[in-house]
């Protein structure tokens, strides 16, 4: 085994979908790349598609952070497997039980989309550090400003100039040869619109996930200015509030409900927790403004939309050796595996501790 | 027939140009008092990592081109330190990318937790 290359994210997808017919279904995502490249997400869950609540998963948007997807498929393998739901699962010390895999399963419903963007993989993968998709029609000829950073191209605060305060340091660009060119209008891109489409497709669209590296962290909403639960006219669509967002520690801080707060809390302490026990890797917690002020993002944007977004950023460099990239899928999967537990925990079962890292299924049988 | 010829001669250069590796891509560590690094981020929008903030000190990791990176210890007041070299790193793993597709007749891999059980029993 060894990194995919393009071609085989794209059948090995097929192939798990054709294997778990009854369980899954491939979906073929409404529009090609600029390469002329078919995408494709799987959905899987028990009963009918969009009847329970879905917690969904992207990978790929930026082409060199190559082991997205390889942790998104072994996401989708280890769950569709019939002898995870009696067996259970277990990555180094982390051991989830066959019930806790199988009540996860009849809790929710999944949609994993694991390469957004694959002409930047095959580009990235022919040795080049690229972000950005590879549409060329915004680069007049010249090589380096051929591209949009997908997750810069999401409808949410898109005109950074307009909604954000002046020199803001907004990690967006509207320069065509910067890596986070944001493109020439919200959803301009064919890959970005791939995952509206899924959103309007899945309604029920409760959790998101966007799967990025390299810096061994979980990222919440917000990213574009400090959070608060008390003014909710300080919102992301208030025009009035224009101008004033991306400053620390000023007037302005984005509102956030209280209990999506506590949620959003509980969900990236239930994923470090579980990934830790794997092997001790330690990640953080941030907001994506701690991070770094940013607009245009796929979890905020999902956030808008009233899906709890996440973004993790797996790893401490983008591409590890292939050794060391399979210990990072076990860390994240079951990183994800405990935050979807702790998603599907009805509230009045949650407690400070969390239900989902109960002490008896941490240790190996 | 030469405007023909001369179109076929610019698609031929730009696919060239479209296919070539680009410019060399240095992960770079810049430190600074917000200000400065926030000065640095509008001059160079790019996305920041592994952001950490210790007193009035804020570093974020940024991929920079090797032109970039080599200007900035003069400008903006940040101190600017190469991690790696994320071309010479990103060449390197092509070689654990394949060049075939092995699951055209079908199969996947095989997931890792399932396989990390079946190891232990």
């Amino acid at each position: 085994m060894s990194y995919l290359n393009v071609d085989e994210v794209e059948t090995v997808l097929g192939n798990l979908a054709a294997q778990y017919l009854n369980e899954s279904r491939l979906i073929r995502l409404p529009e090609s790349t600029c390469e002329g490249r078919v995408c494709h997400a799987v959905w899987f869950g028990q009963g009918q598609p969009g009847t329970k609540d879905v917690f969904m998963i992207i990978g790929g948007v930026h082409g060199l952070e190559w082991g997205s997807c390889e942790i998104a498929l072994n996401f989708i393998t280890d769950l569709l497997d019939p002898s995870a739901s009696t067996n259970g699962l277990q990555y180094g010390q982390k051991l989830f039980s066959g019930p806790d895999i199988a009540n996860l399963r009849s809790a929710v419903e999944f949609v994993v989309f694991p390469l957004v963007n694959p002409d930047g993989r095959k580009h990235s993968q022919g040795g080049s550090a690229w972000r950005k998709n590879r549409n060329d029609t915004y680069s007049k000829g010249f090589p380096n400003r051929i591209g949009v950073d997908i997750n810069r191209n999401f409808d949410f605060l898109f005109d950074f100039d307009t909604t954000l305060v002046p020199q803001s340091g907004v990690s967006a660009s509207d320069d065509t040869s910067e890596g986070t060119y944001h493109g020439p209008s919200p959803f301009s891109e064919p890959e970005t619109r791939n995952v509206r489409s899924l959103l309007d497709q899945f309604p029920s669209t409760r959790w998101f996930v966007d799967l990025h590296s390299c810096s061994g962290n979980v990222l919440h909403v917000w990213g574009d200015d400090q959070m608060q639960t008390v003014d909710s006219t300080m919102r992301f669509d208030v025009p009035a509030c224009n101008g004033k967002r991306g400053k620390r520690d000023d007037d302005y801080s984005e509102y956030i409900d209280p209990g999506d707060l506590k949620q959003v809390d509980l969900l990236a302490q239930a994923f470090t927790d579980n990934l830790h026990v794997v092997r001790g890797e330690t990640y953080g917690i941030q907001s994506g403004f701690d991070y770094g002020l940013s607009c245009g993002a796929s979890h905020d944007y999902a956030y808008s939309r009233g899906a709890l977004g996440f973004a993790v950023e797996w790893g401490h460099v983008f591409q590890p050796d292939w050794t060391e990239m399979q210990c990072v899928i076990k860390d994240v999967t079951a990183g994800l595996i405990g935050m979807s537990i702790a998603a599907s925990t009805p509230v009045h079962q949650q407690n400070e501790n969390g239900v989902w890292a109960d002490a008896s299924s941490t240790e190996p049988a | 027939m030469l405007r023909d010829a001369r179109r076929w001669l610019l698609n031929r250069i730009h696919r060239t140009l479209r296919s070539l590796p680009g410019e060399k891509i240095l992960l770079v560590r810049v430190t600074g008092s917000d200000d400065a690094v926030r000065a640095f981020l509008v001059a160079h929008p790019v996305e920041p990592q592994n952001t950490k903030r210790e007193g009035r000190q804020l570093s974020i990791d940024v991929l920079l081109t090797a032109k970039v990176s080599a200007s900035l210890s003069s400008r903006f007041g940040v101190q600017a330190t190469q991690l790696f070299d994320v071309s010479a790193l990103i060449r390197e793993r092509t070689k654990e990318v394949s060049s075939i597709n092995r699951y055209a007749k079908g199969g996947f891999p095989p997931g890792l937790g399932v396989q990390a059980r079946r190891e232990t029993q």
